[in-house]
């Protein structure tokens, strides 16, 4: 059995990580442990959670009928739990108890490090709903806190990437001089060659390693739309697949979208963790995400050295080369609270950043609301225009 | 007898005089002037029935704008520098003292050339578009030597213009009005920019929500620069001619109109 379940040592009650406290927390006896107590009591039970054993459960495994799922059985009820191909973490339906797939997390699968959720689910319902405060045009009713009970706390997969170079800059730049002599004006332009080589270090780029076919989040919502089962003729496949491509896009922007986090509180990995939250695993590898990453090096690269090219009006980068000397790979876990909402036929995702509490997602806009406040600016703006008018005109 | 001859005689100045309906009437060959209007045919273009004909005229233009209206005819090619407007208005208004609001037509029968001015109030009312049409259309009679038709249509488009009101005085008296008459269209397009740019802008605060800042550079870099070159290459030196904004003469001069 490669799930884990991390119970409380005084009662057998759940342990559930509490962002709040940073501490391990029996909802039963409200007894505390800090993660190093957990991991050492912990210890033996996650090693066996080898390579052999997740080979031997993902054996056992059953796929669900559309091919999507797999079922486990819940270590603490015994009832079949159905996760997502790339789920290593969550909770058993039945008895809502955290379930860890530690198979799902080790071998080469192991994170480096995992970033802890420094916040609470009523924290990032907080944070959501003073956001929801400052937009004056979104549908009634729609920032309400019932609406958004449902945000459940992610460890989404991230490859993080350093890397050293050599790099290096040929510009051609201008300085422009402008005078006037009676009604003359002047405009002295000199050119220079410019060029800049150096030793450049950029680090913690983050890549999302989920490649984002995954449809855990998705899926209650997407069954409301459209469910796979109903896929019966050409249009409905098509139908389903732009549908799945719009989810798809929507998912790699969020996993961006949440960023920066503070990478410095970065934890190394334990899996306990993850007890009481969604995790998900990586299906993309360093090759796949290596052409992005690598571009996004270049460009970076290329915008450090033309920063230190300073007292000119006009820069024209004419040449740049860039050579890279060390490069450092790490996988982490990274926590985001998530959720959907469906608004007018469009599946809306919203996801806060676990540690940071920034927000992210399209918000739905009531237009007539807007349009009306925009009519008036537009009134308040024609009546300033006029009042300028008789002065100037 | 003698008495009653001497009192028909008075009564029938009296009348006559009535008739005219003025204090100061001149009754010089050709010419006359009252509070009205005044006539001054030199060059003697004008039949006794032109001039019962302009007389009408002239008094239905003051009684429709309370402007004094004048109408020369000059037969000496007289010399001017600038323009003849310029030369008739020192020449001619200001030394026979006409009231400060008239309009005043002249045809230069030597030069074969006129020109037409309106001072006081009634300067305002010549725009550059109106001088250019009235100017045309006095051109046209002049070469026609149809002198009578052309003071006739002068005062019709002065009546015309007075009641179609003049830019300048609105601008003066009543700005809000003339702002909202002639600029209406770019204030309600400042308000459509203002409005769409809210628009858009709040709509994509809703749909590019924390989209971006999410790498800062700055904070996960460090460069260590060991080359720093900058040569200087050459200079070169455009220049270009700064013009300055042309006055409007209209407002600031004691008279409008144009030669023709």
């Amino acid at each position: 059995m490669a799930t884990m379940n991390y119970d409380c040592p005084a009662c057998g009650g759940p342990l559930k990580f509490n962002p709040d406290k940073q501490k391990f927390t029996c909802e039963y006896c409200m007894s505390e442990f800090t993660p190093q107590q957990v991991q050492e009591l912990y210890a033996q039970q996650e090693k066996k959670v080898d390579a052999e054993e997740v080979q031997e459960q993902e054996q056992q495994a059953r796929p669900s009928e559309d091919g999507e799922f797999v079922l486990y059985t819940c270590p603490s009820c015994g009832a079949e739990v159905m996760t997502s191909a790339t789920t290593a973490a969550t909770h058993c339906f039945y008895c809502n108890n955290p379930v860890v797939l530690g198979g799902r997390l080790s071998g080469e699968y192991t994170p480096d490090a995992v970033l802890p959720f420094a916040l609470n689910k009523e924290k990032a319902i907080d944070r959501f709903l003073a956001l929801c405060k400052k937009r004056h045009f979104l549908p009634g009713g729609f920032a309400s806190k019932d609406r958004f009970d449902k945000f459940s706390g992610v460890y989404f997969p991230y490859w993080y990437v350093n890397q050293q170079k050599e790099a290096h800059m040929l510009a051609t730049c201008k300085k422009r001089h402008t005078w006037t002599s009676g009604n003359t004006e002047y405009t002295e332009t000199s050119i220079y060659n410019v060029s800049r080589a150096g030793n450049l270090v950029i680090e913690n780029v983050a890549e999302c390693a989920l490649a984002g076919d995954n449809d855990n989040m998705l899926k209650d919502a997407q069954k409301e739309q459209m469910d796979i089962k109903n896929v019966k003729t050409e249009a409905d496949k098509q139908k389903f697949n732009a549908m799945k491509k719009q989810q798809n896009k929507q998912l790699n922007a969020m996993l961006s979208g949440v960023h920066p986090f503070d990478v410095s509180k970065m934890q190394p990995f334990a899996m306990s963790y993850l007890s009481g939250f969604t995790a998900e695993k990586r299906d993309l590898g360093k090759q796949d995400v290596k052409e992005k990453v690598d571009a996004r090096m270049h460009e970076y690269a290329e915008q450090l050295l033309r920063n230190t090219i300073h007292g000119y009006d006009d820069i024209t980068v004419n040449q740049f080369d860039e050579k890279t000397d060390l490069e450092a790979w790490s996988y982490a876990l990274l926590p985001v609270w998530v959720t959907t909402y469906k608004f007018k036929d469009e599946i809306l995702l919203f996801a806060i950043n676990g540690q940071t509490g920034k927000t992210y997602g399209k918000l739905p806009l009531n237009p007539g609301k807007l349009a009306l406040a925009s009519a008036l600016v537009g009134a308040a703006a024609f009546v300033l225009a006029m009042l300028g008018g008789m002065f100037f005109l | 007898m003698i008495n009653k001859t001497v009192k028909g005689i008075s009564a029938l100045a009296l009348a006559l005089m009535m008739l005219f309906g003025s204090a100061a009437i001149c009754f010089a060959a050709g010419s006359q002037t009252t509070e009205q209007y005044s006539y001054n045919d030199s060059a003697n273009v004008f039949t006794d029935q032109d001039i019962n004909t302009l007389v009408d005229k002239l008094l239905e233009g003051n009684s429709k704008t309370g402007w004094q209206f004048i109408v020369m005819t000059d037969p000496n090619a007289v010399n001017y520098d600038d323009s003849l407007q310029d030369y008739y208005r020192d020449n001619y208004y200001k030394n026979k003292g006409f009231k400060e609001n008239a309009v005043v037509l002249v045809y230069n029968t030597g030069l074969n050339k006129g020109t037409f001015f309106g001072t006081g109030e009634a300067k305002y009312y010549f725009t550059d578009s109106r001088i250019d049409e009235t100017g045309k259309m006095l051109r046209k009679n002049m070469d026609a030597q149809t002198y009578l038709d052309g003071a006739a249509a002068f005062v019709d488009k002065v009546e015309k213009y007075y009641s179609e009101g003049s830019p300048e005085l609105e601008k003066r008296d009543n700005k809000l009005g003339y702002v909202l008459k002639h600029y209406w269209w770019i204030f309600a397009l400042i308000g459509l920019v203002a409005a769409g740019a809210t628009f858009g802008i709040t709509a994509g605060r809703y749909k590019y929500n924390g989209k971006f800042n999410t790498y800062d550079l700055k904070a996960n870099s460090n460069t260590m620069l060991t080359e720093e070159h900058d040569v200087f290459v050459t200079k070169h030196t455009t220049s270009r001619i700064i013009r300055s904004e042309s006055s409007d003469s209209s407002s600031s001069s004691s008279s409008s109109g144009g030669d023709f």
